[in-house]
């Protein structure tokens, strides 16, 4: 049986990049219940800065931090308009993905080619492991980010992140700013998406403005899968993201005409999920 | 504590294993004298599916019974886009890609270094790095003659100052065209102003607005405006001002000039001789690189230019074709 090599790798790396964002929209969905719709917007402008800035020559590591930056600015922004200016979760995403949308049109164009600018995976040189380059280099990543968060949830600050999505009140008699903790988890957590959105444009070697709407489907989607499978943080968000993926590629393998693939996709998510929660119930 | 729910676990798991035994089975199966040809669309789009329709129909009209065609569609997502590439990498059977649009092209051909890449309806390969000597990359681009197009617009309009072009600035194809024409506008003094959508909804409001305040409206091969040219179309009736578009099929009442080189269904056609030529090792990709679409004269319709009062000059008629 001839293994599909080539298929596991894709699966694997570009696991790695979504599993960032699984990492993000757990952040925002599941710690602050916050429905963060700016994902779309933040994962375009990270490979949207990552592009302008590789174009015009600037080394890839800052290119990236960039990027990373980039997302908080945005996480911060939609914390804002839902906190100050009250305005809806839902409209707080929208209204800044919206106007992103021109930022990063204006800043990396509608289409752009990395072509030979050294990426990130050039400069953490890798290549005598050949094919597993990239994926090494995103695995580590994902990994390090992953395992820095959930450090990070169980930090005094951590808990205090926790406890204003769980339980807001404590917040307020511990004298804490219930604001100031979602604003600082909508920074976190789009700074992962914008990392994510830099990885993945060098992962690809390319830049498409709409070629990233629907992140947060896929984001989602995966969170759901792997909370079903277990409660680990770490499993939770690779294993999810992976099994997305795997979906997605066993679609592809079916060669089923391809306007039933969408379906074809939510059918096999729904039973992933609906058994366990069938088992559970 | 379990941190794994096993049952659900040993569930993933099992469809998994299922899936790549699917996979590797389909991978197995010798077919010895059918050639299987890979088809990535990056969008559903009337003109992309004619792309598609087009290459399709002209492979089945060549090899009949002997061709296996996988189309998949990436509906704009890069991430599908990677998958599909990855997918066609991977599969054996498959010699040879047909890559309808940029974004297609661009995820096949960063996966694909090897196997044959035909790309269609791309407008500027060379920015996406795919014309060079080494190149596993060729295809029919749709290119429009900016300049031919310049010089019939002045010939048919010699006193029109301003200029507006209508198009999504999302789309890549459509922003090289636009600045190409204003550069060559600029070189003949004639102001152009832009009017951008973002998408269909946007279109009406836009076309008023360009019509009101120009002397005539181009609009570049572009995906958004195409989808409602009758909407175009309308305005330009009400404002009694002169069309031009570039693809010939979109020429309806309302359209005074087209370009008439760009066939979407044509393109798709010549793409697949193409991969005839270099599956039958005739030809190579080095040596085709990209092909621009075949030159063909501007057509005018008559009905217009007598209801928007333009006289076509006898020295023209030679250079254009007009349809009543």
């Amino acid at each position: 049986m001839d293994l599909p090599i080539n298929l596991i790798l894709n699966i694997a790396e570009i696991g790695a990049i979504y599993a960032l964002v699984v990492l993000s929209v757990f952040l925002s969905s599941k710690i602050i219940s916050f429905d963060d719709l700016t994902v779309d917007g933040s994962f375009t402008a990270g490979g949207a800065v990552v592009v302008a800035l590789l174009l015009a020559g600037v080394n890839a590591v800052i290119a990236t931090l960039a990027a990373v930056f980039a997302g908080g600015v945005a996480g911060l922004l939609t914390g804002i308009l839902n906190t100050k200016l009250k305005l809806n979760n839902l409209i707080s995403g929208i209204v800044i993905t919206t106007g992103i949308f021109s930022i990063n049109l204006k800043l990396a164009g509608a289409n752009a080619n990395l072509g030979d600018n050294k990426t990130i995976f050039d400069l953490l040189n890798f290549a005598q492991l050949g094919e597993v380059s990239h994926l090494i280099v995103l695995g580590g990543i994902c990994l390090g980010t992953t395992l820095m968060v959930k450090w990070l949830l169980q930090t005094e600050f951590g808990l205090v992140l926790k406890a204003s999505g769980s339980n807001p009140q404590i917040l307020t008699g511990l004298g804490k700013s219930i604001n100031f903790y979602k604003i600082m988890c909508l920074i976190i957590s789009n700074s992962i998406t914008g990392l994510a959105g830099a990885l993945f444009v060098q992962h690809l070697g390319f830049f498409s403005i709409t070629g990233c709407v629907g992140t947060l489907t896929v984001a989602l989607a995966g969170l759901v899968i792997g909370s079903s499978i277990s409660n680990n943080l770490v499993a939770k968000i690779v294993l999810g993201a992976l099994a997305y993926q795997s979906i997605i590629a066993l679609t592809l393998e079916l060669q089923i005409e391809p306007v039933w693939n969408r379906l074809i996709t939510a059918v096999l998510i729904i039973v992933l999920v609906g058994i366990n929660n069938s088992k559970q119930g | 504590m379990k941190t794994f729910n096993n049952k659900i676990f040993i569930g993933f798991f099992v469809v998994i294993i299922l899936g790549a035994l699917v996979v590797s089975s389909k991978s197995n199966l010798s077919k010895k004298d059918v050639l299987t040809i890979g088809v990535l669309q990056t969008i559903s789009h009337p003109a992309l599916d004619a792309a598609r329709d087009g290459a399709v129909s002209r492979l089945k009209e060549l090899l009949g019974d002997k061709v296996c065609i996988i189309t998949q569609n990436a509906e704009g997502s890069a991430m599908t886009a990677q998958n599909i590439a990855a997918s066609f990498h991977n599969n054996k059977q498959i010699s040879a890609v047909i890559t309808i649009a940029t974004l297609a092209t661009q995820a096949m051909a960063k996966v694909e270094k090897e196997k044959p890449i035909i790309y269609c309806a791309v407008t500027d390969p060379k920015a996406l790095g795919l014309v060079h000597d080494k190149t596993n990359a060729c295809g029919i681009t749709d290119a429009v003659d900016i300049n031919q197009l310049v010089k019939r617009i002045k010939m048919l309009l010699p006193t029109a100052k301003n200029i507006a072009l209508l198009f999504n600035p999302a789309e890549t194809n459509s922003v090289s065209f636009v600045n190409e024409m204003d550069a060559i506008l600029q070189l003949l003094d004639i102001k152009s102003f832009h009017v951008g959508v973002n998408n269909e909804c946007e279109v009406s409001s836009a076309a008023t607005v360009a019509f009101e305040k120009a002397d005539a409206v181009v609009i570049p091969t572009d995906n958004t405006i195409a989808s409602v040219m009758s909407v175009v179309a309308k305005a330009a009736l009400k404002n009694n001002k002169p069309l031009f578009i570039c693809d010939d099929l979109l020429f309806t009442n309302g359209v005074f000039g087209c370009t008439g080189s760009v066939n979407y269904h044509e393109a798709g056609r010549q793409s697949a001789d193409l991969i005839m030529d270099i599956v039958n090792h005739e030809k190579t990709p080095e040596t085709i690189l990209a092909v621009g679409p075949a030159l063909k004269k501007m057509i005018v319709s008559q009905k217009m230019a007598d209801a928007l009062n333009i006289k076509i000059a006898d020295t023209l008629k030679n250079d254009i074709e007009i349809r009543k």
